[in-house]
């Protein structure tokens, strides 16, 4: 048997999804295309079949639409609260501590830890003075001024004796390197006399005359550069 | 007064929760229908079934009456069909596999009477139905049971027309083969 390739075309004609037109014009092509009858035949069969199997009794649906509802803040606590039961002295406590701070607040209360310990105080009866605290501009500013020189002469004060203690410092380090330099400026003078000592010696001695003048302590050249008969 | 699928959105989505019982009653057999004709079980099918609601309940305001609610739905419940499918791993449910290796009734027996022989015939039809690949049962299913047009299960599936009829014309040669043994059945 030959295959038709109009297979979109059967499955459209099975279901009665074509128009009057187009269903007209299948028709004809079934009455031959024997391929397309005999498919059509069969598929019919087939559907007639499938509807053997139909649906009995069907169970009702619970759907549990309140799990799908958003719950609010106090529910939320309230099924905390179930499944920790201790959160509830907690929440009690943390409660009370705020309804004492805020009393303690309300009653100007001043609770201080330092140095000396703690403490608290009960403002309640204490009053404050706030006419006290109008002060003068020009006090103000007088005050300020005179602080501010207070400050500046100390401030100078503590310059100057630092100052003095760095001349003094350096006067001693100029006296100490003076009379180093001294000490040795003498040793050396006290070698080269010792020197030009020796070399006379040798030159009375042996005869020999040396170009330099063993007096020269300082190491210019002598005029005498020539050695003698 | 009878409220379409719309109207009754509408009132749920102002707050009128009886109205959704109101749809889950309309369409509990449809969709249990499709859920139990897809996935072989009928366990599977009350727990696609009451998903697919529960589902349709939380995403209702989404429902922008572009398409049908019953297309919507549909879609949600084949969603939910296909996640049992892969937990499942395989298209086959366990009494389904049972039967494909057992025996084989005769539908024209003359010791049947005719309920029987209903019976039996039911019983083939849905083992051929679920030994063909899910994308071709689920085209059948909702053609043949849920008398959806060509272009809904397109809608439903996200699949062009042309691929639905492709697929029922396979799945109709397929079940055609399986059932030429049966003379009663075809």
């Amino acid at each position: 048997m030959k295959h038709c390739d109009r297979k979109e075309d059967l499955i459209t004609y099975l279901y009665g999804e074509m128009d009057a037109e187009q269903e007209r014009a299948f028709r004809r092509h079934l009455l031959s295309c024997s391929s397309c009858r005999v498919e059509e035949a069969s598929f019919r069969a087939v559907r007639t079949s499938l509807q053997s199997w139909q649906l009995g009794d069907v169970p009702q649906i619970v759907v549990p639409l309140e799990a799908t509802k958003r719950k609010s803040i106090a529910e939320y606590l309230e099924e905390m609260l179930a499944v920790f039961p201790m959160l509830r002295y907690a929440a009690v406590s943390a409660v009370a501590c705020l309804v004492m701070l805020t009393v303690a607040a309300a009653l100007n209360t001043e609770i201080r830890y330092d140095a000396t310990g703690f403490s608290v105080k009960l403002g309640l009866f204490n009053k404050v003075e706030t006419a006290a605290l109008s002060v003068d501009e020009q006090q103000v500013k007088a005050l300020i001024e005179a602080a501010v020189r207070e400050r500046e002469a100390q401030l100078r004060q503590e310059i100057e004796v630092k100052i003095a203690l760095l001349d003094k410092e350096l006067s001693e380090k100029n006296a100490t390197l003076l009379s180093k330099a001294a000490r040795e400026l003498k040793l050396e003078q006290r070698l080269r006399l010792q020197r030009a000592l020796m070399k006379l010696e040798q030159e009375r001695n042996y005869g020999i005359r040396f170009e330099q003048d063993p007096f020269n302590l300082w190491g210019g050249v002598s005029k005498s550069t020539s050695w003698g008969d | 007064m009878q409220f379409s699928d719309e109207e009754l959105v509408e009132k749920v989505l102002k707050g009128e929760q009886r109205a959704f019982e109101v749809l889950v009653n309309r369409w509990q057999r449809q969709i249990y229908g499709l859920a139990l004709r897809i996935l072989g079980r009928e366990d599977d099918a009350y727990d696609v079934c009451q998903e697919t609601f529960l589902l349709a309940y939380r995403n209702l305001s989404k429902f922008r009456g572009e398409a049908k609610f019953s297309s919507w739905l549909y879609r949600i419940a084949i969603n939910c069909c296909h996640t049992v499918m892969r937990t499942r791993g395989n298209n086959l449910s366990l009494e389904c596999q049972r039967e494909e290796v057992g025996y084989e009734p005769s539908v024209e027996s003359d010791f049947l009477d005719e309920a029987m022989q209903k019976a039996q015939l039911s019983k083939i039809v849905r083992r051929a139905l679920m030994g063909l690949p899910a994308e071709m049962r689920e085209v059948i299913v909702m053609k043949e049971y849920q008398q959806m047009k060509f272009h809904e299960i397109a809608e439903v599936l996200g699949i062009p027309v042309s691929t639905v009829k492709t697929r029922l014309y396979t799945g109709l040669e397929q079940l055609r083969q399986r059932l030429s043994h049966i003379k009663g059945a075809l």
